[in-house]
């Protein structure tokens, strides 16, 4: 019997509605798997012991009251630093917030527990969201399962490599330019960004709001769909769209999902340093799409190659705004100073890591008096013709396909004094996170020296339910999800 | 685009973002966001038209806020360091 994360959880709330074995031993399993082995990855950051064994504990007893138990009964989950759960610590992965216990609980949380699924734990994340590779926790760097030399991407590392090493079966992350599905690429699992606005943001701390989106991490795209029932409108969140949550399950049957029309990007679309094996696996993956009888054809999204500029601007002016929250008064770090001016300016310095604070800076000044047309007024236009793009192209496909990362996970501390370089790991990601468009990753390769390898497929607005059909005909199609990494 | 290592526009930018920088981290991060901007010099290039700024995405359409009942007044003040007669206690702002 494999430990309970490698079941998929499909198969653990099966297993659980049907008596096959309790909630309370799935997930002390889980939790034991966990204190065994999360030293060597560093994917959790702290487990919720007491709380998560009482809650199996309630759905167990809803059982032997002859309940009928909801569709994620007893399906442990792991929650990214940045989602608040009433009375737990929400870090974000940083200094400012490490002692910061949320006084409520985020609508997405809330509606998984609804569904049954349980909280084991919150993952570790770069600071605020703000990195490619985890080594931005204020906290620990995590390390790909694959290769503990390497990092797992990022900013949802923690959440990827808990799926990716079977500590847990799946995690709640948050994607702004691509930290759901770059860290699911790099740790070969499955990773959906929803449209913008199809999971509630409420409780999920802000980054840059108009980028924001919650997503999911599970090894299968069958799973992310059981998860996705959390989706539809939320009072608490004014972007949250009037749409069903069954519009997001898998929407059309395998035939169709593998007769797709895929508009693949050509080759010189985003100037972003391809790996060499990355786009050999690529390309076997879309001869493997066409002998399943997909359609392939070339689209262009003319200003791709501008969207890794115009997401930094934009994300960087957002996050400059949202952070100023942080003044070390209400909440966060909070060093104190002789006045106002010093106990603010100290909270901030100390608080902040270097990456958040690079953020900050280039936010300030992109949107600073004398720059701000230049700088952020241009991006938001620039946005503006990326949507557009998108847009032309869906008329002549379903998705398009692409890799989701440049290259396979990089060695840890590589790019770490190269904003440049790190940036550039989102190239591929960010265009999706601009138009505010659905987009999964799911694994498609490995190189020679056993580094998973992921293709995203992006969607029109609201089409989630075509894309996880999509993945799941693939992966009824191929194995390369079911690899594990050696423990 | 222009600079931003130049010591009077970083310390505006800092001064605005309520950042302190000691010597190092000022050299180091002044470098890296000379570096992060004069990589995206290219985007200038970019014809927009008459474009204008994009929503934050087509799909979505704002609704008006609903007012909800606010924190307690005790959750309010639990992750605060100082506070004092139920109100955040700040450093004295005017002398006296």
């Amino acid at each position: 019997m494999p430990a309970p994360a490698f079941r998929s959880c499909v198969e653990i709330a099966h297993t659980v509605r049907d008596g096959g074995c309790r909630a309370t031993e799935v997930v002390a399993e889980c939790l034991a798997d966990i204190a065994a082995r999360n030293d060597s990855i560093g994917a959790f950051v702290e487990t919720f012991g007491d709380t998560a064994l009482l809650d199996a504990e309630a759905i167990d007893a809803a059982r032997a009251r002859g309940q009928t138990l909801p569709p994620l009964a007893g399906v442990p989950i792991a929650i990214k630093d940045n989602f608040l759960v009433s009375g737990k610590i929400a870090a974000c992965g940083s200094k400012m917030l490490a002692e910061f216990r949320a006084p409520y609980t985020a609508t997405v949380v809330a509606r998984l527990r609804e569904l049954g699924a349980v909280v084991i734990g919150r993952t570790n994340m770069d600071e605020f969201g703000m990195g490619s590779s985890t080594e931005r926790s204020a906290f620990f760097p995590t390390k790909n399962p694959w290769d503990r030399s390497r990092v797992p991407g990022g900013s949802s590392g923690g959440a990827a490599a808990a799926v990716a090493s079977g500590l847990c079966p799946l995690s709640l992350g948050s994607d702004t330019g691509g930290s759901v599905r770059q860290p699911a690429a790099l740790c070969g699992v499955t990773g959906l960004k929803p449209t913008y606005g199809r999971l509630s943001r409420y409780g999920l701390v802000a980054y840059a709001s108009s980028l924001d989106c919650p997503g999911f991490l599970a090894r299968t795209a069958k799973d992310i769909d059981l998860a996705m029932h959390v989706a539809g409108l939320d009072p608490r969140d004014a972007t949250t769209l009037d749409a069903p949550a069954a519009e997001c399950a898998l929407a059309i049957g395998l035939d169709e999902a593998a007769s797709l029309r895929i508009g693949c990007l050509c080759d010189e679309a985003i100037e972003c340093g391809i790996d060499q094996e990355a786009q050999r696996a690529f390309d076997a993956a879309l001869d493997c799409w066409r002998s399943l009888r997909a359609n392939i054809a070339p689209v262009h999204l003319p200003h791709a190659q501008h969207a890794i500029a115009a997401y930094y601007l934009i994300a960087s002016a957002e996050a400059s705004s949202n952070l100023a929250r942080y003044d070390g008064i209400r909440y966060g770090h909070s060093p104190g100073g002789r006045t106002l001016e010093e106990a603010v300016t100290s909270a901030r310095s100390e608080g902040f890591g270097p990456e958040v604070q690079l953020r900050i800076l280039l936010g300030a000044h992109a949107l600073q008096h004398g720059y701000h047309d230049e700088l952020y007024g241009h991006a938001t236009r620039v946005r503006r013709l990326v949507a557009d793009d998108f847009a032309a192209a869906f008329a002549q496909c379903d998705v398009i396909a692409m890799l989701t990362s440049p290259a396979p996970a990089f060695p840890l501390g590589s790019r770490i004094d190269d904003p440049v370089a790190m940036y550039s790991c989102d190239a591929l990601t960010v265009p999706a996170s601009l138009a505010g468009l659905p987009a999964i990753s799911f694994p498609c390769g490995f190189t020679k020296d056993g580094l998973p390898i992921g293709m995203q497929f992006v969607a029109p607005p609201r089409r989630e339910g075509l894309l996880l059909a999509a993945a799941h005909a693939w992966q009824l199609a191929t194995d390369w999800h079911l690899r594990r990494p050696g423990r | 685009m222009r600079e931003v290592r130049a010591d009077s526009l970083l310390d505006e930018l800092c001064r605005l973002a309520r950042l302190r920088l000691d010597d190092s981290n000022r050299k180091v991060l002044g470098q890296r966001l000379d570096a992060v901007v004069l990589s995206f010099a290219a985007l200038r290039s970019v014809g927009t038209g008459s474009k204008e700024e994009a929503p934050a995405t087509a799909a979505c359409r704002l609704r008006a806020d609903e007012a909800e009942s606010p924190l307690s007044l005790d959750a309010a003040l639990a992750n605060c360091k100082r506070a004092a007669a139920g109100c955040f206690l700040v450093p004295r702002v005017v002398e006296g």
